[in-house]
Parts: C-alpha cells; structure tokens; sequence
C-alpha cells in the first residue's frame, strides 16, 4: 500500500464527538479482547475503530487496505493454502479466521451427496444434524416449503431465502459445479458441511446421490473446529443446571 | 383556553428565563391554524431542563412520560436527554433538549454538530411572542428531519418551508451549517434540494460513494 498516497488519520477517541448521522456498522467483532469495528459514515469516510484508535480512509483507499490486508494475512499461510482460501466466500473464511493459521493442509476430495451431513433444526437449544436428504433446502426444492422459508438466514441481507435459492440453481444449471472454483467445504474428517448446503442441495436435487468434488480444509488441532454431537441427556442436564441456576439466583 | 392562548401562556413566562425555540411550525399552528391531532415540538436549552419542567407542571401541563412516543428500542447516544411529553386540555408538547435526528437504523438519537447546537440559541430569532430558529439553522432541521427522521419522506410543508429558505439564506451560510451533517454530499444534496427532487434524496444519500 502506498501510505504517501493512502490519507490515513489516527484519532484517539477520547473527546470525540460524532455528529455523522449516516453511520452503517459494517463489521463488528471482539479480537483480543479489544472491540474492533468498521463503520461507513456516508459522505464522510470509512470509519476502522480498534479499541481507542480509530483510522479514517475514503472508500478507495478503504477497499486498497483491505487488498493488502487480505494479502498480508494470507501470507500467514502457505501460498498452496492461500490459492484454496481465495476462492472461498469471504463471509465463510471470516467465521474461522481466528484459526487460518491452524490449517495444516486444503485438499481437493470426493464425497456422495447423501453421505453430507447438515444442520436441519435447532430444537430447544440444540442442533439437529441429519444427511442431506433431510435438508430444509432440499424439501424446498422438493416442494416442502415451509421449513426453508422461515429460515432466518444471515449472510444474504439483500435477498429472500428462495431468490437466494433460485440464484444458486441457476448459477448451477447454466456454470455447472464447482463454478468459478467454488467448492462445497468440509473440515477434517467431518461430512458437516461447513459452506455450501445450498450447492449441495441443488445438486442432489438436478442429479440425485451423485459424487461430488469437494475441498477439505484440515487443522492441526481438529478439535478446535469439529461439530460436537451433543447427546440428549447432556443437552437436557445444561438446561436443566440452567433453570435451577436461574431460579435460585433470581 | 384554546390552544394558542394556552402557548401564549406558556411563552410569556419562558421568555422570562427559559431559553426555547419552536421547532418546524410546519402547520401555521401559532398563527391559529390549528390542525387537529398535531403536537407542538419545542427545544428548550438542556441547562433550563428542570426550570422548564417546574414551569410547565405549574401551569398545570401533565407529564405524559413516555405514552405514545417511545420505543423500546430507542436509544439515545452521546448523551442525548431523553424527550418529553406534555399534555394540557388536549394540546400536546413535544419537547426536545438538543437538535436531534435518528441515525438511519432509525431507534437511535444522534445529537446534531456542536457547531448547529450553539447557533439554536446565538443566533434564535423571535416572531410575534415566541422564539424560533433562525432561517438557516431551520432548513438544516428541516432536511436532517426529512431524510433521518421520516427516511427520506417530506410533508409538503415543509417542502414549501425548504424551497422557501434556501431562496432566503446565503449559500455559503447554507453549507457552513448542512456541511457537520452531510460532508461530500452537502454539494450532491443542494442540487436536488433545489430542483424539488426530493423523491430521489434518501436513495442518492444511501447510494453516495464519493468520499
């Protein structure tokens, strides 16, 4: 990054006083133990806040930082890891940074359809995990609508549940799988998948348990990242520690 | 007493030792022209906060608390004061403590630049018996309550008010005041201002990405 060329302007925020009106939070996340944020103030600037230290950059200088952070952080790993991290959705990479650099190795394997295991439910506190064919995505595209679209989903604010279903077929239909080497996602030995139910879902639908390509992102500490089944009387015995918490120390 | 002399009333005694403005006047309330339902929306200087309370609950104003105006999701930042709502034979106050708009996630009270807070009172003018805002610190209030407060909607008044006052005040004057709040698309938001094209404001807003 050019910093001659890159205003930057480092503000302690003590005495401060915002007068922007026009402030979207972008980003917002704990990262040892400081809180870090990212604002837009239209008209004004990009607002990056890191514990008492705040950066202002215009939108262009904004989107070079992030190109070069981007890099940077990928030069934490293996250029091998970083070719396979690039191509992943950004809002995915986002939700496991704090363990890229656990990633051991990324490869390319091959799994059948009805042997990906997915999120179908959360029933009193506790996640449901089936195979694909349970899938809220698939019964939709099957004709059972109504699990999918009350289904609050988080990364697509801009779209409903089904346009965003109705891109993901489309772009499947008419690019093939993997498009633009976009990989359904799975971590260590796990069948979870972990990015791409929609793809998956689309694809069992169009071509039924075919097998697939799919990227396995492996770490050296597995069980940071695995999906724990939590049995029955375990997830019962939390709640029930819980209430009685609750009810003694009201 | 009808509602202007019931302002009246109150008017005489603030103008004593309270410091207040009328806000938007947007329907010719003080000139009598009542229009039925409407509240009245004052701004009464923070530090006369409890003069004014004293004085309004003397001249037997009830306190409404937060009836009818409050959300539970309202929040009110840098120390923003939380309103006021005072109701007497059928007439309500609205009563605001610093020049405010929401923010465009629309629960929180975003206090206007100092520099917009201290010209309300240095430069405050008064018509007939009560104070209002001076022309230029009017369309600054006018336009933030237009686009922040009702996303972008304007009463036709108000437009009225705004074509109005921006013939009436000097440009720069206009741009010293509206730059705090809009920066890079103070210039961006005079043009549509000035042409009428006030549908396609809060989209230009939203969308401006030249800074």
């Amino acid at each position: 990054m050019n910093m001659i060329n890159c205003i930057m302007h480092i503000y302690l925020l003590w005495g401060i006083k915002m007068s922007n009106p026009g402030v979207k939070v972008l980003s917002k996340k704990k990262i040892n133990s400081e809180m870090f944020i990212l604002e837009d103030n239209i008209g004004e600037a990009i607002h990056l806040h890191y514990g008492k230290t705040r950066f202002d950059f215009s939108i262009k200088d904004f989107l070079e930082f992030y190109n070069v952070t981007k890099k940077t952080s990928f030069e934490l790993v293996s250029n091998e890891i970083f070719r396979y991290l690039d191509k992943m959705d950004p809002t995915f990479v986002n939700m496991f940074s704090q363990y890229i650099y656990d990633i051991e190795r990324i490869f390319l394997d091959k799994i059948k359809l009805g042997d990906i295991i997915c999120q179908t439910d959360i029933i009193k506190g506790r996640k449901i995990y089936k195979k694909l064919t349970f899938s809220r995505v698939l019964k939709f595209l099957k004709g059972d609508t109504k699990d999918y679209l009350n289904y609050n989903q988080e990364n697509h604010p801009f779209q409903t549940n089904e346009e965003r279903l109705t891109s993901v077929l489309n772009i499947i239909k008419e690019k093939g799988y993997p498009n633009n080497g976009n990989y359904i996602i799975l971590f260590n030995n796990q069948n979870f998948v972990r990015d791409g139910q929609h793809r998956a879902a689309c694809l069992c639908f169009l071509y039924g348990n075919i097998e697939v390509p799919v990227i396995r992102v492996c770490f050296k500490h597995p069980e940071l990242v695995n999906i724990k089944i939590e049995s029955r009387f375990k997830n019962f015995m939390k709640r029930l520690v819980k209430f009685v918490k609750r009810k003694l120390f009201n | 007493m009808n509602n202007l002399e019931l302002l009246k009333e109150l008017a005489d005694k603030m103008n004593v030792s309270i410091r207040y403005v009328i806000l938007r006047d947007g329907y010719n309330q003080l000139n009598g022209d009542f229009v039925k339902g409407k509240d009245i929306d004052i701004l009464v200087h923070n530090d006369d906060r409890e003069k004014f309370i004293e004085l309004v609950k003397f001249l037997g104003w009830s306190d409404r608390g937060r009836k009818g105006w409050y959300h539970p999701r309202y929040k009110f930042l840098y120390q923003v004061t939380e309103f006021n709502q005072f109701e007497k034979e059928g007439l309500i106050l609205d009563v605001r403590y610093q020049l405010v708009c929401r923010s465009i996630d629309y629960f929180n009270w975003i206090p206007l630049d100092m520099s917009i807070q201290n010209s309300v009172w240095d430069n405050r003018i008064m018509r007939g018996n009560f104070y209002f805002l001076s022309d230029s610190d009017q369309v600054v209030h006018l336009i933030t309550h237009g686009i922040f407060d009702k996303q972008g909607k304007f009463e036709n008044e108000y437009k009225k008010q705004i074509s109005f006052l921006l013939k009436k005040i000097k440009k720069e004057d206009f741009f010293t005041k509206i730059r705090p709040v809009f920066f890079n698309f103070s210039e961006q938001l005079y043009n549509l201002l000035i042409t009428d094209e006030y549908d396609k404001l809060y989209n230009a807003y939203l969308s401006f990405v030249g800074y």
